[in-house]
């Protein structure tokens, strides 16, 4: 579920140190024209001079302090036309942006360049700068687009890009597809997921103040890991100022269905406002762990001190007017010497209510549905804690050689308190089931990297990495309890003892990777065939481990207990006792799973320009993937291990041809083999309900990876500044698809995984970035960005299942048909003031494939307007205020199955006020 | 080896005295003795109590030929509690292998007469052996031995196993997945006991701390038709693997045989939500053989049926925490008297009968043909034993499009009421076509407890509102009466027959039919006139009286 939260949005603009001369600094990077490479080695001239030392470094970046005033920029290089940028002015205290690109030597054939090449502005523009020179298909989002909406995190900003939609909080579809075909690297690297059920990290983990941009790749090329087809979404943390920053920002949030209004809480630790269990939800330190609470291993007087260590604390804990939603962050960075640091810290606590209703149906006869279980008041309180940090530091040894740290930690936790009350179909009475839940999640990923350029090696460049990350995720003491009356009774509820009451779940994961990675780069010019030739190499170890245990309280004899009474008082230790409740352990030997995958890639590439106006990339990786999953508790009695093992090692080519129609518009065509491996989770027989009510989900260790061959084509045209046109389209086929199955048992659905023999998906992109100003001279301060995406998917059902899916025909589970993103902005320099005001809106899309003759559940259109508002109150922009409207409609979330609702919410319309300044 | 504990059946005292308490027919003094016979060549043996000099029943010391027994044999093990005892009767070491009965007898003064006899039977084994997980070929479990299950053991590759009479198979707590006896479509299991030598299959635990679920129970798969669209699935509370399939096309799929077989302690908790049954029959053809079945002490149901069509006769449910006759998924068999007795603990239905809970309308359709059932419930104990599992649950329970003939049954204090259901618009069809029928409901006392209002001996209070114009036609027969049971509610010592005059023993039943499997004499409601068919190889022995 999509429930977007909003945290603070830090800025880190750009100020020069008070004590400084008067100077101001002009910062850019050089890009190569034909094949979008940052230049190292370039040489710049201000004003015809220089002192030899004014160069790119190895990520093409330079910069340049000045006394105020205008100033030409000449950039020369050995194997580079010369280019230049004039007329930049240079303001006492503040840095100017002057990116450019140039022609490779060999690459023109007659020195006559038509357009001039300008300076890059902005952020924004030097991301699109970038996209126009990839050799790759990609869309991305800059800081000024993330800083200037309401997102909050990673998820909220990507909502807005091409062909992507975010399902359940923080999962990206791109293209359609799930998160099966997507990826996440932080800062070039892969990093695992928090999420035992999930491929991917969540994206809302990432805190929008510490992500400098975020790239969607949407086509592979043979230096990126293979596996991914819809998108390899890429953060960036923050990046390293040119100038000293220090900012800090406050926002307090209103959201009208749950500030002030009753709330649902829980009896917790002292830490909990801030995501941090203090160890309340524990195992108690008596239940031991070498070995399992089975009847046989300890006497019943022991078991019973077992059932009295835990905490007889089932209830909720109401708030009458529950509190705002709070961020706070601060931010800088300074360069001292030859280091450079940056760094952020953010905090959030978001509490949402949802009230909602679920139904469940079922076939009456016939195909005919009906509803089972109707649950019309279905309440679902959470508070998100959200903590985050990024520490980061360069050394620059010269412009050629630069070692750069990087260091994410993000932790948030979940706090969640849901009250179902409605008639249960499954034994025909109205119930009331409690549950308490605490996730909590961490990732820290660490990583050196250095940059060498080699001029003495035809100015090759030498990048190397080497990142350990580490996810961890802890959801401890999971509490169910469940009451219950005869349908249409007024009674009070009664305490019942249905198998999820009493029920208490402890798990953990802790996954882990190492990654060092290597990338050799040399350009070269042939008259006129030029280029850059690269090999490199990546290495992705890693390992998890996955443990749960399950416990139940089971009424030995009813008799003695008066089940009216509330359910901590019959859960009380005092009816822990061998004529009223005993504690079970209900560990499964499926409940502890150990996997391991090690990927090494290996590949070569070449970036070719065939004359000014054609390019080609184009090259082979190899990969060489062990995958091996050993599920078995060897404490649980009769536990067999289950080893998956799979070995494959793939050749994934990749070309693409870039036709530059003019200096301004490409046109691309693509190819790539990519491959899907089987998650870890997907491999194991480990069962879990995801829903409580609805399926469980249970892994197959004899799933192989599937390999997907991709098609694209793309024509765009960039106007200028911060403007493009562009329109794509793509083609994928899937061999061996990895597909959700359904496996009936005669009380339950079991969910598992199988490959299917095909699916094809493909669909059109278009996307539109204009300013007004060209329709008349007063819409000049509004600009409009706007995409729409339209997407057509198939799969093929295997035969063994067309028993059991109702509909034989279908699009990917997930998949909407259109996509659309409007922006429209005002920026006004004379109140320093600028607004924005978003629309998206996603068409219905399957959540839940239908079986036994019940329809398919889809999820209707969901469409969100957001505006936000920003002015700064001094010259400088140090003090800015920001107000924001989130879902100003109140999107109605509704899920239909046939002709009924079977799921149906609101989230509420959110109010934000923020502020924050910036020191200097 | 430890000492492995087996099921008891003593009841009133087991040592030997010269005068008891006053007889039950009123006759003057009587005498008690107690007896251990060998199974295994039938011989009886008289036993002193402690402390005492050992006579027979004539006051015969051993001076006067009284049979003595020396067993100071360690090869041999007792397969009784912990220290070889029960209750407060330490027990030796006997000769011979197998299974022998201690038999606590109340005679009439004259000792010649039988007034009444209370059971318990024990093992003399070489060893516990454990249980292969996978038995591939034909195999012959004696009853010198007991063996031991710890995870799934599954009877597979046309193998059969054949289990003689009087042997014990226990099972192991705490193993996931949980420790069943699991017969798949390619295997047959031949487990036919005796009166005399039941087949005991039961927990590994001591006395007094055996627990419902300790482990799994047994599940006979085999190849009849379901109803699900895709012909075969996946037993519940198992892991998916084709040898756990069942269903298909065979409706004369043999599972094997069972006869004098108790399951006790059964249906592991495999996760919440899911538990096995103490006997469990998925897609059973009507070549399998069942009766004179016990499951006591069972977690979930004591004895369900997914599909399929096979037959069953004489089951005893006892102490079961969910339903006692559970069907659904096209279940098309036959059965005839069934006891299920609920107590303090724990209760549920007596019937629930599904067509098929994902297509109330699918085919073939859940037919079952039941008669003379009696139901013992607990609604006597009040408020604290009702809304236990599930608040709705009354002794005869039809949803999801059932088909069923009900015939003949007996209700008494049972939990909520008589007669209900759910989806009755989907049963109706079955109603109007003589596809689902009830006939002849002798009710009484159920939902005796139920706050705010107990339910009286109506019509209108024991079947739920749906049911009722249905319930209400002459045709159905609901006699609203006290079956006037001899010691129903007498837990450990039950006696279900009916007393001279009881309404269950009225005319006008409707007879089953006369096709070879019925026994036509039953002209009764519930399951017993005058013969108690639980005798000898049934306990009734709740697990809080024994409790060390």
């Amino acid at each position: 579920m999509m429930i977007r939260l909003l945290v603070s949005i830090s800025l880190l603009a750009a100020a020069v140190w008070g004590q400084a001369p008067a100077r101001g600094t002009i910062t850019g990077t050089v890009f190569d024209a034909a094949n979008g490479l940052p230049i190292p080695l370039i040489t710049i001239e201000v004003n015809g001079m220089t002192d030899g030392r004014q160069q790119t470094g190895t990520d093409g970046k330079f910069t340049i302090q000045l006394s105020p005033g205008k100033y030409k920029l000449r950039f020369t290089g050995s194997n580079h036309l010369e280019a230049s940028i004039e007329d930049v002015e240079v303001v006492a205290g503040q840095v100017v942006e002057a990116s450019t690109v140039m022609q490779q030597k060999g690459a023109v054939t007659t020195v006559e360049v038509s357009e001039k090449v300008g300076a890059v502005q902005s952020t924004a523009e030097s991301i699109l700068q970038e996209r126009k020179l990839a050799s790759n298909t990609s869309d991305s989002i800059s800081k000024d687009d993330i800083k200037g909406s309401t997102a909050s995190d990673a998820a909220g900003a990507l909502e807005k890009v091409t062909g992507v939609s975010i399902v359940d909080n923080g999962y990206v579809f791109v293209r359609g597809l799930g998160e099966r075909y997507s990826s996440t690297m932080l800062n070039n690297a892969v990093i695992p997921t928090t999420e035992p059920e999930r491929r991917v990290v969540p994206l809302d983990l990432f805190p929008a103040s510490l992500i400098d941009n975020i790239k969607v790749l949407k086509t592979y090329s043979p230096d990126l890991p293979g596996e991914f087809s819809g998108g390899l979404v890429q953060l960036q943390t923050v990046e390293f100022p040119t100038a000293p920053t220090f900012q800090v920002s406050v926002n307090y949030g209103f959201n009208s269905q749950t500030t002030f209004n009753r709330f649902a809480g829980q009896l917790g630790g002292a830490r909990d406002f801030f995501g941090v269990d203090d160890g309340t939800r524990g195992l108690p330190s008596v239940i031991p762990n070498d070995k399992r609470l089975f009847q046989g291993n300890f006497s019943e007087s022991q078991i019973q001190q077992f059932g009295r260590a835990f905490s007889n604390n089932y209830q909720p804990n109401y708030t009458d007017s529950m509190r705002p939603q709070q961020s706070y962050s601060v931010s800088g960075g300074t360069s001292i010497g030859k280091w450079g640091f940056v760094g952020a810290l953010t905090f959030a606590n978001t509490p949402q209510r949802t009230p909602q209703l679920q139904r469940f149906l079922v076939n009456s006869g016939g195909g005919k549905p009906a509803i089972f279980s109707d649950y019309s008041d279905f309440n679902v309180d959470t508070i998100g804690a959200r903590l985050g940090g990024v520490l980061n530091a360069a050394y620059r040894f010269n412009p050629n050689n630069k070692l750069v740290f990087r260091n994410t930690l993000t932790r948030d936790s979940d706090q969640e308190t849901r009250v179902i009350r409605g008639l249960n179909g499954g034994n025909g009475q109205e119930i009331e089931s409690t549950r308490l839940r605490w996730v909590e999640r961490q990732l820290v990923s660490t990583g050196v990297e250095g940059d060498h350029a080699f001029a003495n090696l035809g100015n090759s460049v030498l990048h190397w990495q080497f990142t350990y990350s580490s996810s961890k995720r802890d959801e401890p003491d999971l509490r169910e309890t469940i009451r219950g009356r005869e349908p249409g009774s007024k009674e009070p509820y009664t305490y019942i003892n249905l198998p999820e009451s009493g029920f208490r779940f402890f798990n953990n994961l802790n996954d882990k990777i190492y990654e060092p990675q290597a990338d050799w780069t040399k350009p070269f010019y042939r008259g006129k065939v030029s280029g850059i030739f690269r090999v490199g190499f990546r290495g992705t170890v890693r390992r998890r481990d996955f443990d749960g245990r399950r416990f139940r309280y089971f009424p030995i004899r009813a008799g003695t207990i008066d089940f009216t009474k509330p359910t901590n008082e019959i859960l009380g230790s005092n009816n822990i006792r061998s004529d009223g409740f005993a504690i079970r352990e209900v560990t499964r030997g499926t409940d502890k799973y150990a996997a391991e995958m090690d990927v090494y890639g290996g590949y070569a590439m070449a970036d070719i320009a065939l004359g000014p106006k054609w390019r080609v990339v184009g090259g082979m990786r190899y990969e060489d993937a062990n995958i091996l999953v050993t599920t078995n508790d060897p404490l649980v009695p009769g536990s067999v291990p289950t080893q998956a093992m799979l070995s494959n090692r793939d050749p994934l080519p990749a070309i693409s041809l870039i036709y530059q129609k003019t200096a301004r518009q490409n046109i691309r065509f693509g190819y790539g083999r990519t491959v899907n491996r089987p998650d870890f989770r997907e491999l194991s027989p480990f069962e879990f309900t995801n829903v409580v009510g609805g399926y469980s989900t249970v892994g197959n260790p004899d799933l192989q990876r599937a390999t997907i061959d991709n098609f694209d084509a793309r024509w765009e045209w960039f106007l200028g500044g911060n403007q493009v046109i562009a329109a794509s389209y793509f083609y994928k086929k899937f061999s061996n698809p990895i597909e959700q199955t359904y496996r009936p048992t005669a009380s339950e659905l079991r969910q598992s995984f199988i490959n299917v023999g095909g699916a094809n998906n493909q669909g059109l992109e278009l996307e539109l970035r204009k300013n007004l100003g060209f329709v008349s001279k007063k819409l000049a301060p509004f600009s409009v960005q706007s995409n729409f995406t339209f997407v057509n998917s198939d799969v093929n059902i295997l035969d063994s299942q067309k028993a059991i899916l109702t509909s034989l025909n279908r699009p990917l589970v997930g998949q909407s048909r259109f996509i659309y993103n409007a922006i429209a902005e005002w920026l006004y320099p004379k109140l320093r003031s600028n607004a924005r005001f978003y629309l998206n809106s996603v068409s219905r899309r399957i959540t839940d494939v239908g079986t036994f003759r019940l329809p398919d559940v889809y999820q209707e259109r969901t469409t969100f307007v957001d505006f936000v508002y920003q002015v700064n109150l001094d010259e400088k922009g140090k003090w800015n205020i920001r107000f924001s409207g989130e879902n100003l409609t109140d999107n109605r979330y509704w899920y239909t199955q046939s002709t009924f609702v079977v799921r149906d919410f609101k989230i509420g319309r959110t109010f934000t006020i923020g502020t924050s300044y910036s020191f200097f | 080896m430890a000492p492995v504990p087996s099921s008891p059946k003593p009841t009133p005292p087991t040592t030997n005295r010269r005068s008891g308490p006053a007889s039950p027919c009123g006759c003057g003094p009587t005498n008690t003795s107690t007896l251990r016979q060998d199974n295994q060549d039938g011989k009886r043996y008289y036993l002193p109590s402690a402390g005492e000099t050992a006579t027979d029943i004539f006051n015969r010391s051993a001076s006067d030929g009284y049979q003595t027994t020396a067993l100071p044999n360690a090869e041999k093990e007792i397969l009784v509690g912990e220290g070889g005892r029960v209750a407060s009767v330490a027990l030796s070491l006997f000769e011979d292998y197998g299974m022998h009965t201690i038999i606590a007898q109340i005679r009439d003064r004259t000792g010649t007469r039988v007034l009444k006899s209370a059971y318990f039977k024990f093992g003399i084994v070489r060893g516990t052996e454990q249980l292969p997980n996978i038995i591939s070929s034909n195999r012959t479990l004696t009853n010198d031995r007991a063996y031991r299950i710890s995870g799934i053991v599954q009877v597979t590759n046309n193998a059969v196993l054949t289990v003689q009479p009087g042997t014990f198979i226990i099972g192991t707590p705490g193993s996931q997945p949980p420790s069943v006896l699991l017969v798949t479509t390619t295997g047959r299991l031949m487990a036919e006991g005796t009166r005399s030598r039941p087949i005991i299959m039961t927990s590994s635990q001591p006395f007094g701390q055996r627990q419902r679920g300790d482990w799994g129970g047994l599940i006979m798969l085999g190849k009849a038709r379901l109803n699900d669209p895709s012909g075969s699935l996946f037993i519940e509370g198992l892991p998916d693997s084709p040898d756990n399939r069942y269903g298909g096309d065979d409706d004369n799929h043999n599972c094997g045989s069972l006869r004098y077989v108790r399951v006790e302690f059964a249906g592991s908790l495999l996760r919440p939500n899911e538990e096995t049954n103490s006997f469990t029959w998925g897609g059973c053809g009507k070549a399998t053989k069942a009766e004179y079945l016990q499951a006591t002490y069972g977690l979930d149901d004591s004895f369900e049926w997914f599909g399929g069509n096979n037959d069953a006769k004489y089951l005893v449910g006892t102490y079961g925490a969910d339903d006692y006759i559970d069907t659904q998924i096209g279940y098309r068999g036959r059965i005839q008297y069934v006891v299920g007795v609920a107590n303090s603990d724990l209760s549920n239905r007596g019937i629930e009968a599904d067509n098929y809970e994902r297509d109330f309308a699918a085919r073939p359709l859940g037919k079952s043909f039941m008669y003379n059932f009696t139901f013992v419930g607990n609604a006597h104990l009040g408020s604290a034993s009702r809304g236990y599992d599930e608040a709705d649950a009354p002794c005869i329970y039809t949803r999801r499009g059932a088909g069923g003939i009900y015939n003949n049954m007996l209700c008494y204090n049972w939990t909520t009421r008589t007669y209900g259901g759910a989806d009755f618009a989907s049963i109706e069809p079955n109603m109007a076509n003589g596809d689902y029928s009830i006939s002849g409901v002798v009710s009484w006392d159920n939902g005796r407890n139920v706050t705010p209002t107990p339910r009286a001996n109506t019509i209108e209070d024991q079947v739920l509102p749906a049911f009722l114009p249905y319930a209400q036609n002459a045709a159905r027969k609901l006699v609203f009466a006290n079956p006037n049971l001899r010691r129903p509610l007498e837990y450990s010592d039950p006696d279900f027959r009916p007393r001279l005059g009881s309404p269950v023993l009225r005319t006008g039943w409707t007879l089953s039919p006369d096709d070879g499997f019925f026994d036509q004499f039953a002209d009764y409601a519930g399951a017993f006139n005058l013969v108690d068919w639980t005798e000898e190889w049934t306990v009734f022995i709740q697990e809080q009286d024994i409790k060390p």
